[in-house]
């Protein structure tokens, strides 16, 4: 069969697609190898039929065929050749799939841990900000809590002190023995009762002693108002026991808890009313 | 007579020895020919169009140094295996439609190719489709789509084997007409 009668005859067509039997295939393949002009035939054929079917789709732009050439290459890269036809691709597919799954869990692992890191850590130092947020709570609400019965204590104070029927009382020393520069400020209502210290001006006592507050009544009754210390040179109590019918005030050093009569070598300091 | 080494031996010898740049080259050439072939089988599927095409590419250069030049072109091998592959696609997934409905009457693989329904997506379709009229484009289908021989196009379109051997030449005359 010459070129002409291969060319007219309508099996390059069919050659060109694959569909004619082995021996045809083969005996055209030779032949275009020993022919040009059949070669080129061929070629034209083929030029046509892959730009006929090229039409039907929307191009593959350069982008998208290198991404597809990357993942060819990555695909094969990962499989051990195997020249079977039948298998070999459905052997790179499982490899390649089983490869993308694991690169995903391995993926989703590591930011899984991270996250997770990364949350415990924010967790951990919220907690240490909310346990110095609290321990700054506490402390400003006892802060307040204090400023408050301050507050209150000063109230009390000094509405016993400008009430019209308080007494201002000094009480001045009168031993030289004990405490020669010492006085004592204090208020007592003879109304409602109350004795307030305001000042003092009395040395410190040993931890055993304690100064004692007298009220002196009628004759030589005195009533006990109480101990209290005396600390940087103030008085560490404020109200004392309540006075009724005083006709003045004394104070003396006596043992740590008071005694039940004045000891009077021990007289501070006494007042005039 | 002595053989002529072409352009397209030289792409041969690089493919077989596994050179990616060379098998780049030809996949700039070929890939959208192969993927409207791919498409036509797959009732012009796009999204498992390119799948298979990416399936077959894969395949194509694990088997690159399988290929064996006389049996015929590269085109012609490509081609083969992506059909291949896109037919056995349109199998699994008619087995799986028939077992929802059970239209069994019909020859599937005909009923594929044969439906023109252009997807708006797909503007060069209708084009192409307006190249051959119908009887022309389901002798060419038939070999280039199913990879039919003449005497079993003729069978499968009930058409005289002469009649199919001349309309596939005239419409491939007609498209190198059209393109050269």
């Amino acid at each position: 069969m010459n070129v002409q009668e291969i060319i007219s005859s309508g099996r390059l067509e069919a050659y060109v697609a694959g569909a004619l039997d082995e021996a045809e295939m083969k005996e055209i393949s030779l032949a275009a190898k020993q022919h040009p002009e059949l070669a080129a035939e061929i070629g034209k054929i083929e030029a046509a039929m892959m730009q006929y079917y090229a039409a039907g789709v929307p191009a593959m732009n350069k982008a998208e065929m290198d991404e597809n050439l990357r993942n060819i290459f990555k695909a094969e890269q990962n499989t051990t050749p195997v020249y079977n036809l039948n298998t070999d691709v459905k052997t790179s597919k499982i490899f390649s799939i089983s490869r993308w799954a694991a690169a995903a869990m391995i993926s989703g692992l590591v930011i899984t841990t991270a996250l997770a890191v990364f949350m415990w850590d924010q967790n951990s130092r919220l907690k240490k900000d909310v346990a110095v947020i609290k321990q700054q709570q506490a402390e400003l609400l006892a802060h307040n809590k204090k400023m408050q019965q301050d507050s209150e204590a000063l109230q009390t104070r000094f509405e016993m002190v400008r009430h019209i029927l308080s007494k201002r009382v000094e009480l001045k020393a009168v031993s030289q023995k004990t405490a020669p520069d010492g006085y004592i400020v204090m208020y007592w209502n003879p109304k409602t009762k109350q004795v307030l210290m305001a000042d003092a001006n009395l040395p410190e006592l040993p931890a055993d002693k304690q100064y004692q507050l007298w009220a002196l009544l009628d004759g030589t009754q005195v009533a006990d108002l109480g101990v209290f210390d005396v600390q940087q040179g103030r008085p560490a109590s404020a109200f004392m026991k309540n006075a009724d019918n005083a006709k003045g005030f004394a104070v003396t050093i006596e043992p740590r808890g008071g005694s039940k009569s004045p000891t009077l070598d021990n007289l501070t300091v006494m007042s005039n009313l | 007579m002595e053989q002529v080494t072409t352009i397209q031996d030289e792409l041969v010898l690089r493919l077989r020895n596994k050179d990616q740049q060379a098998f780049s080259q030809m996949y700039y050439q070929y890939s959208t020919s192969l993927l409207g072939v791919i498409s036509r089988v797959l009732g012009n599927d796009m999204e498992l169009a390119r799948d298979v095409l990416q399936e077959s590419m894969v395949k194509i250069w694990n088997n690159i140094t399988s290929y064996d030049s006389s049996k015929g072109t590269l085109f012609t091998w490509m081609l083969n295996i992506c059909r291949n592959m896109a037919i056995d696609k349109t199998r699994s997934r008619m087995y799986k439609n028939q077992q929802k409905s059970q239209s069994i009457d019909t020859n599937p693989m005909l009923e594929n190719y044969l439906q023109d329904i252009p997807k708006p997506e797909t503007i060069g379709l209708k084009k192409m489709l307006e190249m051959l009229d119908p009887s022309q484009r389901e002798v060419v289908d038939a070999v280039y789509l199913m990879g039919y021989t003449h005497v079993e196009a003729a069978e499968k379109l009930s058409i005289p084997l002469g009649t199919v051997k001349t309309r596939l030449r005239n419409a491939i005359l007609e498209l190198r007409k059209y393109f050269n």
